[in-house]
C-alpha cells in the first residue's frame, strides 16, 4: 500500500473515533485537573439547619438553634488556630455590629476544636465580636454541617433552612449575595 | 473430704467457670466491635486531608469521625447506617470507593465498557486483516507452493 492509495480511500469511522477520543480524553482531564480536589460540597444547604445547643464561650445562658428560630442568622465557625480567620476577623465585627443594628438578622460564633482560653486571649487581641460565640471542643457540631476548611459560614433563613456556605474568610461581596439569599437586609 | 466442702467447693468451681466464660464473651464482642470499627473506618474519607482514611489520618476531625464510628458501633448500628450517617454530612466525597448508583455507577462501568469497546473493536480490526490477506493470497494464486519464481516477484 502506498501513500497515493490511502490518500484516495475515505478516512474510515474507527481513525475520526479514535481521533475524537485522542482529542477528548485529555480535554476532560484538562478541565478535571483546573477544579480544587479538597473542594467538598455542601450537604446541608437546602436542608434544616442542624439543631446546636451548646455553652456559650463566656458569659451566661446558652447558644442554641431553638433561640435563633424565626429569625434569618449567620453561623460562623472560627478557631484560634485558623490563620485565614484572622483575614475576616474585622468583617465578622463590622457584620455583627450591622446585625444588631438593622436587627433583620442574627449572627452566632462557634469556636471550632479550640481551647477556651485560647480562644480568649485571640478575641482580646483581635477584638469581641459583638455576638456570641458557642463552644464545639470536640468539632460534633461542625461534623453535623460538614465543615472541612475553616473558616466557614452558613447562612440561614427565618424558616430554618440553611440556604448558602461559605468556605473561606468572608467577603463584602459574599455576606451581600448570601443575605440577600436568607431574606436578610444589613 | 466431707460432702459439705465438696458442695461449696463444686459451687465455687462453677462460678469462676462462668466468671470465665463471661469475659471471654465480653472480649470477644469488645474485639468484634473494634474490628467493625477499623473496617468501617477504612472505607470513610477524611474531609480535612485528602486521600486518606479516617482511621489512618491523625487530624483531630478524622479521629472525632473515628469516635463516632466507635460510638455508633457499640449501640449496634449497622455498616450501612452508619455510612449513611457521614454522607448526610460529607455527601459521596466521604467514601473512598463511589457508590455504584448515580455519577458513582458511572466511575464502576467506564472500564468495564472500555474493555469491551476496545476488545470488539481489535476482534474486527483481527477478522477485517485476515479477510484482506486471505483475499490477497486468492489473487496470487490460492495456496500455491512458495517457488523461487514467486519468491522473486514478491517485493521484499
Amino acid at each position: 500500500m502506498t501513500s497515493l492509495d490511502s490518500a484516495r480511500r475515505p478516512v474510515p469511522r474507527w481513525k475520526w473515533l479514535l481521533g475524537a477520543a485522542i482529542v477528548l480524553v485529555p480535554l476532560l482531564f484538562a478541565i478535571g485537573l483546573t477544579r480544587d480536589p479538597s473542594y467538598i460540597p455542601s450537604m446541608v444547604v437546602g436542608h434544616e439547619v442542624p439543631a446546636f445547643d451548646l455553652e456559650p464561650l463566656a458569659g451566661p445562658g446558652k447558644v442554641s438553634s431553638q433561640a435563633l428560630a424565626g429569625k434569618p442568622y449567620v453561623v460562623n465557625f472560627w478557631a484560634s488556630w485558623c490563620v485565614s480567620c484572622r483575614e475576616e476577623h474585622p468583617v465578622l465585627i463590622e457584620l455583627g455590629r450591622q446585625a444588631a443594628d438593622a436587627g433583620t438578622f442574627a449572627m452566632v460564633g462557634v469556636n471550632y476544636r479550640d481551647g477556651r482560653q485560647a480562644a480568649l486571649d485571640y478575641l482580646r487581641r483581635h477584638g469581641e465580636f459583638p455576638y456570641a460565640s458557642g463552644v464545639d471542643g470536640r468539632g460534633r457540631l461542625g461534623i453535623d454541617f460538614g465543615v472541612y476548611g475553616m473558616p466557614e459560614t452558613f447562612f440561614v433563613d427565618a424558616s430554618g433552612v440553611v440556604r448558602a456556605r461559605h468556605v473561606g474568610p468572608l467577603t463584602q461581596e459574599a455576606i451581600a449575595g448570601n443575605l440577600r439569599l436568607i431574606g436578610a437586609t444589613p | 473430704m466431707t460432702r459439705p466442702f465438696a458442695q461449696v467447693a463444686a459451687v465455687l468451681a462453677a462460678l469462676f467457670l462462668l466468671a470465665g466464660a463471661a469475659q471471654a464473651a465480653s472480649f470477644r464482642t469488645e474485639a468484634g466491635n473494634e474490628a467493625a470499627v477499623r473496617a468501617i473506618s477504612a472505607r470513610l474519607r477524611c474531609p480535612v486531608c485528602q486521600s486518606e482514611n479516617i482511621l489512618d489520618s491523625q487530624s483531630g476531625t478524622a479521629r472525632e469521625m473515628v469516635e463516632i464510628v466507635r460510638e455508633q458501633v457499640s449501640q449496634g448500628r449497622s455498616e450501612a447506617e452508619i455510612v449513611a450517617y457521614f454522607r448526610d454530612r460529607y455527601g459521596d466525597y466521604v467514601m473512598l470507593s463511589p457508590p455504584a448508583s448515580g455519577f458513582g455507577a458511572l466511575v464502576w462501568a467506564t472500564p468495564l465498557l472500555l474493555l469491551l469497546i476496545g476488545g470488539a473493536t481489535y476482534l474486527v480490526l483481527l477478522r477485517r486483516n485476515a479477510r484482506a490477506f486471505s483475499a490477497e493470497a486468492g489473487e496470487a494464486g490460492g495456496r500455491a507452493p512458495l517457488t523461487e519464481e514467486r519468491l522473486e516477484g514478491l517485493e521484499l
